[in-house]
């Protein structure tokens, strides 16, 4: 059977080879990516997209294959796609594995939020989309644009302490520690995070959040009656005794803005800078 | 021919029975009586070997606490005292159960329902029954498990443990008939009894149990008498006599019952 | 003497209904492999498959794909999990004599669900990477775990019963706390997909999947039938059950080893899928009666009807995306399970 799998594969790699060079049918997993497609002036070219693409808004429009960790392979070729651009984040490994096999051109994009990160990931997709040229150019706006932003930030006299809240289920605080998405643009945008000590997203005792002493509490916006209120910050006595808490300075921010690391992050971290410091 | 020598079992750590001998002999009825706590079930348990014990037992020459289930299956049935049914299975399969035994597929488990006077109960469910039915339900299991009272390996042998406890007294007597024909065509019976009077009418030996010892064994008319039953029940008890149905006994409550 | 074979019709019904169900429980799992195979996403459908074939045209590329990669696998994937779970669920409800006992009583799915997390949270740092990592931790899991249980439970070569229950779950509650450190100490990414797995799907099935489970889950369809006369005479009690002959300990140790391979398999394979080794065997014993040597064979059809079925469901409610299986499965299992303990109260008074 995996030998028959090769044969089919290989047949299907044969034929995929002929249209790779003008992809026509592209399916997208990933809300970075697609956001990238769509600052190309490609969106026209999307058949498909998955759960996490939320930007821009006429991308929802598309049929969505799911959450992209939790893909259904007939679901992603049932999209007829020529071309997958699937973050590395993409799975389960079984279903890409046959998706690879089918032999549609899949192109993994980074999915990190390195210095370069952002460059990288429009210029992978770019090249997939045979628009090497228009992504350098992007690549080169959103680099300045990120240039602009860390110079910015270094200037910053009094640096704000920021603690990114993901949760506040049941009053249990779950933050966002080193080596995350909100940290890099925490510091991007001229503060420092609060939550050092803690690695990744991890819930975070009282007392350590009151040794943590928030000037702001950072969150991700919720659509109408989910969105997080002043009030809500007292479901935690320790977070609303943090200076954040006493002056109710709560941000909130387009989550796959505020953490995507895609070609509006110079604009993400400048509006967070205006939030924090006001200008 | 079943011989129990010694037989010594602890529970927990306390001596339940103490170095009792048993001897019962096909052909006839043998009944365990004695006082509540004095060990019969326990004696009828490790007899069955379900309990661990010290001493010596064994069922027409076969080392009870040695011999394989299935061997022990093919010569005796065990009726407990209280069996559960976990599922909802109808009467007829409940008796069916008796069939898996090697000795079983001798008695038709429709007769075998018959015989206990269920006939007609084949295909109600067992749980709708009522706790005499439910009870000769599981006589007519043992039945059918062991077929004729004698097989190719001796005598067979019906371990009853109070088995008119839940019946009525027309039941009751059905059930010790039954017992005791079963004893007349040649296979053992061992039954633990509590009702003396149902005792001194079908059974011929007696073993009295008080305090996990061996108090008495023998005919009824050695075992069964004013003085032994006196002492092993903490009670005064006499024995009456009436012509037709040979003897019953009565505890004399203190002066009142005197009276005649 | 006719009342007596008036009255000995029903249970010949009764015999004769566990004989024809076994019949029609295999039409309708042909039924659902049917519409498995005929139905998906793609739209890739049964009746192209056969003209083709039939023409001599055969199939192009794509519908091989989709038929023999994607379907194909997965179908056998579901059958195999779910006639583990039902025949499991038998196994254990006979062998606990409660109708509602299930695969968790003897450790299966807390020791499985620590082996994913496990494998989920610290594979990263072995020095080589493999998608088996997962399923083979959660198959050893379940497999350690049950074979604690049954050492903790068994004393002078017998095993209690109700210890294997109460150390079960001090084991389930062990279990849980270390999952929960590794769920402290796991990333975002690692969490979402520990999320996934313990909802259950058969979206990662592929021939080697089919391939891994097929050996453990296999032998215990087969075989488990052949422990039926012995789980009928064990709801008499476990005493009884020696008396009339029965090698009660062989047939606990077999039933907990056939659980732990079936379940640590199915679990391997599919993730967590609730319900089915409840509702199915449930199901038929309302059906068909409580006689295990047919119980267990429907429940092992009935079971891979009734996954395959809701696997298509799940495939095809939100396409092209899919719905997790034990949400599907809770969701059709849950109000059935409700309806049927409704229907039996009366009965369980009497």
């Amino acid at each position: 059977m995996i030998r028959r799998a090769g044969a089919v594969s290989l047949a299907f790699a044969l034929m995929a080879q002929a249209v790779l060079a003008d992809p026509s049918r592209v399916l997208v997993i990933g809300g970075t990516a697609a956001e990238i497609v769509a600052a190309l002036g490609q969106s026209g070219r999307l058949v498909a997209r998955d759960a996490t693409t939320t930007f821009p808004p006429e991308l929802m429009a598309l049929p969505d294959v799911g959450y992209m960790r939790a893909l259904s392979p007939e679901g992603v070729l049932s999209t007829a796609p020529d071309l997958i651009l699937a973050e590395a984040g993409a799975g389960p490994v079984e279903a890409v594995e046959v998706i690879k096999a089918s032999g549609i051109p899949y192109v993994t994009v980074p999915e990190n939020f390195g210095p370069d990160a952002v460059a990288e990931k429009i210029k992978v997709v770019g090249a997939a989309l045979g628009q090497s040229d228009a992504a350098a150019t992007l690549a080169a706006k959103v680099e300045t644009g990120l240039a602009e932003a860390r110079a910015k930030a270094a200037e910053v006299p009094a640096k704000k302490r920021v603690l990114f809240v993901l949760t506040l289920q049941g009053g249990r605080v779950t933050v966002g520690g080193d080596d995350t998405a909100a940290e890099a643009i925490i510091e991007l945008a001229g503060g420092v995070n609060a939550a050092e000590g803690v690695s990744g997203y991890k819930t975070m005792t009282d007392e350590a959040i009151l040794a943590a002493a928030p000037d702001v509490i950072l969150m991700m916006e919720r659509a109408g009656a989910m969105a997080a209120k002043p009030e809500d910050l007292k479901v935690n006595p320790a977070l609303a005794a943090t200076p954040a808490g006493q002056a109710g300075t709560i941000v909130q921010m387009d989550g796959l803005k505020l953490l995507g690391f895609g070609p509006r992050t110079p604009e993400a971290a400048q509006d967070l800078r205006r939030a924090l410091y006001g200008a | 021919m079943l011989v129990a020598e010694g037989i010594t079992v602890s529970l927990s750590g306390r001596r339940v029975l103490e170095g009792v001998d048993l001897t019962a002999r096909p052909g006839e009825v043998t009944a365990i009586v004695g006082p509540n706590g004095s060990g019969k079930t326990t004696l009828l348990k490790a007899l069955s070997g379900d309990l661990p014990m010290s001493g010596a037992a064994t069922l027409n020459g076969i080392a009870i606490a040695s011999a394989p289930v299935w061997q022990m299956a093919a010569l005796r049935a065990v009726l407990a005292q209280q069996i559960t049914v976990s599922f909802p299975f109808t009467v007829l399969e409940v008796v069916r159960l008796g069939l898996t035994a090697s000795a079983g597929r001798e008695t038709d488990p429709r007769q075998a329902l018959a015989r206990v006077g269920l006939a007609g109960y084949e295909a109600r469910p067992y749980p709708h029954l009522s706790g005499g039915e439910q009870a000769r339900v599981h006589l007519a299991r043992v039945l059918v498990q062991l077929g004729a009272p004698v097989g190719p390996g001796g005598p067979r042998w019906l371990f009853l443990d109070e088995p008119v406890a839940a019946l009525d007294i027309g039941h009751q007597l059905q059930v010790m008939q039954l017992a005791h024909d079963f004893a007349r065509a040649g296979g053992g019976v061992l039954a633990v009894m509590h009702d003396l009077n149902l005792t001194a009418r079908f059974a011929r030996s007696v073993a009295l149990l008080a305090g996990g010892r061996l108090v008495a064994q023998g005919g009824v008319d050695a075992v069964l008498r004013d003085d032994t039953l006196s002492a092993a029940y903490r009670c005064p008890i006499r024995l009456n006599c009436a012509p037709e149905s040979g003897r019953w006994y009565l505890p004399q409550m203190a002066g009142a019952l005197d009276a005649h | 003497m006719t009342v007596t074979l008036a009255a000995g019709q029903p249970e010949v019904d009764r015999r004769a209904r566990g004989a024809r169900a076994t019949w029609a429980l295999l039409v309708l799992l042909g039924f659902a492999a049917l519409a498995a195979l005929g139905s998906g996403a793609s739209g890739v459908s049964l009746g192209a498959v056969l003209l083709g074939i039939w023409s001599g045209e055969g199939l192009d590329a794509r519908t091989q794909l989709v038929l023999f990669e994607i379907r194909l696998p997965r179908l056998a994937v579901g059958m195999l999990v779910g006639a583990a779970l039902a025949v499991s669920g038998a196994l254990m409800q006979g062998l606990f004599r409660n109708p509602l006992a299930d695969p968790g009583l003897v450790g299966v799915g807390a020791g499985s669900g620590l082996g994913a997390v496990v494998a989920i949270v610290l594979g990263g740092l072995l020095p080589f990477q493999t998608p088996w990592l997962v399923p083979v931790a959660a198959f050893a899991g379940g497999w350690c775990a049950t074979l604690i249980l049954y050492r903790v439970a068994t004393r002078q070569g017998r095993t209690s019963v109700a210890m294997l229950l109460l150390a079960g779950i001090a084991l389930a509650a062990l279990a849980g706390a270390i999952t929960g450190i590794l769920i402290y100490l796991a990333d975002d990414n690692e969490l979402r997909d520990l999320t996934f797995w313990s909802m259950g799907s058969l979206a990662g099935s592929n021939w080697d999947k089919a391939v891994l489970g097929l050996p453990f889950i296999l032998p215990v369809l087969l075989f488990a039938p052949l422990l039926g006369g012995g789980l009928n005479a064990l709801s008499l009690g476990e005493a009884a059950a020696r008396h009339i002959g029965h090698p009660v300990e062989r047939i606990k140790l077999l039933s907990v080893l056939g659980v732990a391979a079936a379940v640590g398999a199915a679990t391997a394979i599919a993730g967590g899928i609730g319900f089915v080794g409840i509702v199915v065997p449930h199901l038929l014993r309302l059906a068909t009666g409580t006689d295990h040597t047919r119980l267990l064979p429907n429940a092992a059809i009935l079971g891979a009807a009734l996954l395959v079925g809701a696997d298509t469901l799940a495939r095809l409610v939100v396409a092209p995306a899919e719905l997790p299986i034990g949400i599907i499965t809770a969701i059709l299992g849950a109000p059935v399970f409700l309806w049927i303990l409704l229907r039996q109260a009366p009965l369980a008074e009497a």
